[in-house]
């Protein structure tokens, strides 16, 4: 088509070569000439050439005027049968990422992008369609296209800033899906985001394939159009993640808590302060120091006074995104860890002279109710004889430790195994009053029992086969403690063991003797973990219990075997929410997010053992939530956070070359967020593409062929005859 | 204007008289000039004796040595002959092109003239053949005064026409010379080399002296024409409508490899070769020619 038709009369200019041509051949002058064998050559070739080179001249001053005239009408290409006033359909991808809160310069990014997709909705003209999709997806995106552009331009102004980042590449084949679904002829998408380059993943795109997914049944390509907002500043640091290092949580003793903190400048920073509270309540602050681009781990000890449920808050001084100056972690205060021992020793405990297994376990988890002395204790532990043996309540012991017991009634098997299977955790160590076959067919029971292994005869206690510790996992989060000592494995001198046989194909061995055979097993049982060590927890066969590796192994083992009843409620985002309930009454509850849109829904508990377990699988998006039940000791509220991730608080801009390298493998134009800029998008897009410019191109390009080629055909005599 | 006029103008014959023209080889001839004879016969200049023979004449026997040692002995002498010339002048159609000074035939002709002109004044014999496609018109050589009033005669009823065989006109003098003579050959040479060496080939096996005198008209050196021209080929060839614009380049291309193959022609065959264009003064051209001779003579 043509925008100036008028000008295609300039066609008949083509013309004139032509008669020019005719008019000087018809005007020849005869000359009577003598050399002739110098025209024709040796068999009239040169003529022939000579003719040729004329044509060939004749035929580029045609094609030189042609083009010119016309590049005058101004022709464009574009779909056929489309004008100007054909409907369009335009796809509006708005970028409300965190990044977009940043204002540098009056309004904010996000103000800014409003403001330019606004412009976009008033180029649309009646009967145009247009649609809107936010990046990140909200749960709510795309809003359906719709020729009811007001309603559009409503939506946009009432668009916020949340965490998450702008998915450009999702948000296009989003378009590109809704696109297909609208029979207007002029396809428009128009990207406003910032131009961070996290936002842009080419790599994550697969262009050819979704080139193809947006062309048309003609196979023509929608228009695509991107206006940067914003501008260069690229200075943030954010609060990564705040985690619990030693849970479970115990009351009154020292919280572990790690914050990641990182500097995305390459500018050092300084005196950054860092608080933690709860409730708003400072509970502890420090400052630290970051260099360019460091992630550090700055850990902060809280002690916390109560126990319950608590969401504290990492939060550091307002830099770059405010939205990542902070995070939020939920924790589980509890009070010390219930563990009963059932200890088959008889000799009485002695107050500074520890006899039996159960003395020492004491003495490693209860330091100070051991000694009788004030002080906060990481576990509340009770021994008891086998003749007392209790109902093993979860609500009151979160593990129980059998202690040298020499023989358990199928009916204590039993107890012991809802236990574990609800959660509990059971360790299990051996002694000298231990009966070997009765341990096996009772807790072994040919690798479907209690016990990780199967149990053989203890080594001889002469000395002769005695040995010590010398292999322990340290990937393992019993041992993780000792990852930071140059020495993390103590020579502990063993006198006797039991050898095991046969191990469970679903156990775990975290530490072996020098001869090899294992000193700590590991299985994980229904919901809840078993540990067997192979010798007694007293001084009688080994040496360990008097180290101080025991006590901080002990203490470790205690609050690792917890994590099945406290597990982290702390996820990433698309992990389900898995509560674990006691004594819970009916088999709903509700789950409720503290974000904005308010958000609530009902869970469904489903029974798991003699507990409950309440599963929510849909996805929800970064913030927190809490999971409220009816149990027999009233309402239950456990709160869960589900992390945000921290892609969008590196600032960094795409590079001229990246921004170049996306054009390339995308086809997009880049405009300014100018109302002029855009109109002007806008009308180009509805005229399809103007080629006058490539036809002047052409015109050159003739013209300085057709000069080149008369002179190199037409040198002078004095060349010629060099 | 007289005939003579027309092809000998006074001034250049005044200059033209205080050259001689020398061969640089001693010719065969009857009349005693400056030009060595390697015939041997009556003079004054004794040469040798020699063994009388059955034949030769008993006037020759040197008496003197047959009175002193009774042996017949012949007495010879080292003769001074006339120089024999014969001039080979071109009338094909191609000589009548002229741009701006008149034709090359007449450029040609006039040269031919005052050649005769100065070699019938010192007594020697001048000949005439006009050629085309062979020899036309024979006027063999011959040294009396009125030869020269024969020669312009013949080519002031010479028109140009027809096409040219040089090939075919040398050795058609060859044939008709009977004693070895100085050959000059007058022509544009629009021939093929192959055909102008063969001639030219013949002359010299034949012991001539060849002397090539090109004449050209400056159009055909610079092919100076732009726009359309009908180029109408004066020996009958084809016309050809073209832009010459465009031709100019192999055209000048052909006549530079045309002119490179003449001169090495004659220059492997020992003949003098002379390049005249209309736009140069006759007297000129020819004292440059008749020093040059001299000086190698």
């Amino acid at each position: 088509m043509f925008l100036n038709v008028t000008m295609l009369a300039g066609l008949a200019g083509a013309l004139l070569p032509l008669l020019l041509h005719l008019l000087n051949r018809a005007r020849y002058r005869n000359v009577r000439w003598g050399a002739m064998l110098f025209l024709y050559g040796s068999d009239g070739s040169r003529s022939r050439i000579s003719k040729v080179k004329e044509y060939f001249l004749l035929v580029i001053r045609m094609a030189m005027v042609t083009a010119l005239a016309v590049a005058m009408a101004r022709p464009v290409v574009g779909p056929a049968g489309v004008s100007q006033d054909s409907p369009a359909c335009t796809m509006i991808l708005v970028d409300h990422s965190a990044s977009m809160e940043l204002s540098e310069s009056g309004p904010t990014r996000l103000q800014a992008a409003i403001k330019a997709a606004l412009n976009v909705i008033s180029n649309l003209k009646r009967g145009d369609e247009a649609a809107l999709i936010q990046m990140p997806d909200t749960g709510n995106s795309p809003h359906p296209i719709t020729t009811d552009l007001q309603s559009i331009a409503t939506r946009i102004e009432g668009i916020q800033t949340v965490s998450g980042r702008a998915d450009i590449n999702a948000a296009l084949i989003s378009a590109a899906t809704e696109l297909r679904r609208s029979r207007a002829p002029i396809k428009h998408i128009v990207v406003i985001t910032d131009q961070q380059a996290s936002n842009w993943r080419p790599a994550g795109l697969d262009t050819k394939a979704w080139q193809s997914m947006a062309a048309d049944s003609n196979g023509r390509m929608p228009g695509l159009t991107v206006i940067p907002i914003g501008g260069e500043q690229t200075s943030n640091v954010s609060v990564e993640s705040v985690r619990i290092v030693n849970t479970p949580v115990v009351r009154d003793i020292a919280a572990d808590v790690e914050v990641n903190v990182r500097n995305y400048d390459t500018i050092p920073v300084a005196n950054l302060r860092l608080a933690i509270l709860e409730d708003n309540r400072e509970l502890y602050a420090t400052v630290t120091n970051l260099d360019s681009a460091e992630l550090k781990a700055v850990h902060c000890p809280i002690v916390f006074a109560s126990s319950g449920p608590k969401t504290i808050t990492a939060r550091i001084v307002k830099s770059g995104i405010a939205s990542d100056d902070f995070a939020n972690a939920a924790i589980e205060v509890i009070d010390p860890i219930g563990i009963l021992v059932v200890s088959g020793d008889d000799s009485p405990p002695s107050e500074f002279q520890p006899q039996n297994s159960a003395d020492f376990i004491r003495l490693a988890l209860a330091p100070f109710s051991a000694s009788e002395r004030r002080g906060a204790d990481l576990a509340n532990v009770q021994v008891v004889g086998m003749d007392a043996w209790p109902t093993l309540n979860r609500d009151r012991w979160h593990i129980v430790i059998l202690a040298n017991i020499p023989q358990l009634t199928s009916d204590q098997v039993r107890q012991l195994e809802q236990f574990a299977y609800g959660g509990g955790g059971l360790i299990i160590s051996p002694g000298n009053l231990t009966r070997v076959d009765d341990f096996n067919s009772l807790l072994w029971r040919d690798a479907t029992g209690l016990s990780p292994a199967e149990m053989e005869t203890p080594v001889a206690g002469d000395g002769s086969q005695s040995t010590w510790l010398l292999g322990l996992d340290l990937s393992h989060p019993v041992f993780h403690y000792l990852n930071a000592r140059e020495e993390p494995v103590p020579r502990i001198a063993v006198a006797r063991y039991f050898p095991t046989g046969a191990i469970q194909t679903n156990s775990h061995v975290l530490g072996r003797f020098a001869s090899g055979s294992p000193f700590l097993i590991e299985q994980t049982y229904g919901r809840g973990k078993v540990l067997l060590f192979t010798l007694p927890l007293n001084a009688n066969w080994s040496a360990l219990p008097m180290s101080g590796f025991f006590l901080s192994t002990m203490q470790s083992i205690a609050r690792y075997m917890c994590s099945t009843i406290y597990p982290d409620r702390n996820l990433w985002p698309g992990e389900p929410i898995n509560a674990m309930i006691d004594n819970a009454i009916g088999l709903q509850g509700t789950i409720a997010g503290s974000g904005s849109p308010v958000f609530s829904a009902p869970i469904n508990l489903i029974r798991v053992g003699d507990g409950y377990e309440a599963r929510f699988s849909n996805p929800l998006p970064p913030g927190r939530y809490q999971v409220s039940v009816r149990t027999a000791g009233g309402q239950r509220d456990i709160p869960f956070q589900v992390r945000t991730l921290r892609d969008e608080s590196d600032l960094k801009n795409l590079t001229a070359e990246q921004w170049i390298t996306n054009q390339k493998s995308m086809g997009f134009e880049r405009i300014d967020s100018d109302s002029q800029s855009i109109a002007a998008r806008m009308a180009a897009v509805r005229r399809r593409r103007e080629l006058w410019l490539w036809l002047l191109g052409v015109v050159l390009l003739l013209a300085v062929i057709e000069m080149a080629l008369s002179r190199v055909w037409s040198k002078s005599f004095e060349e010629a005859l060099e | 204007m007289s005939s003579a006029a027309r092809y000998l103008d006074p001034n250049l014959i005044q200059r033209l008289n205080k050259l001689s023209l020398t061969a640089r080889r001693i010719v065969e001839g009857t009349a005693g000039g400056l030009h060595r004879s390697q015939l041997k016969g009556a003079s004054v200049e004794f040469r040798q004796h020699r063994s009388y023979v059955a034949g030769d004449e008993p006037r020759r026997i040197d008496w003197r040595v047959l009175a002193r040692t009774d042996r017949h002995y012949i007495r010879e002498f080292q003769e001074e002959t006339n120089l024999r010339a014969a001039i080979l002048m071109d009338r094909s159609g191609s000589l009548s092109y002229g741009s701006r000074l008149g034709s090359k035939y007449e450029y040609g002709a006039r040269a031919t003239a005052a050649l005769a002109y100065l070699m019938l004044a010192q007594a020697e014999s001048v000949g005439l053949a006009m050629f085309g496609n062979g020899i036309e018109q024979w006027l063999k050589p011959q040294s009396y005064r009125i030869q020269l009033s024969r020669i312009i005669e013949l080519l002031e009823n010479g028109r140009p026409a027809g096409y040219s065989d040089p090939a075919a006109a040398m050795h058609g003098l060859a044939d008709r010379l009977e004693r070895r003579s100085l050959v000059i050959l007058v022509s544009d040479l629009f021939a093929p080399i192959p055909r102008i060496r063969e001639g030219l080939a013949r002359l010299r096996y034949e012991r001539h002296e060849v002397i090539v005198m090109q004449v050209l008209d400056p159009d055909e050196i610079q092919f100076p024409f732009r726009g359309f021209f009908r180029f109408n080929g004066l020996e009958g060839e084809r016309s050809s409508l073209i832009d010459a614009v465009l031709l100019r380049n192999s055209y000048l291309r052909n006549f530079k490899r045309h002119q490179e193959q003449l001169k090495v022609a004659c220059r492997t065959l020992g003949v003098e070769f002379a390049q005249l264009t209309t736009d140069l003064p006759l007297d000129s051209a020819l004292v440059w020619f008749l020093t040059r001779r001299l000086q190698r003579g």
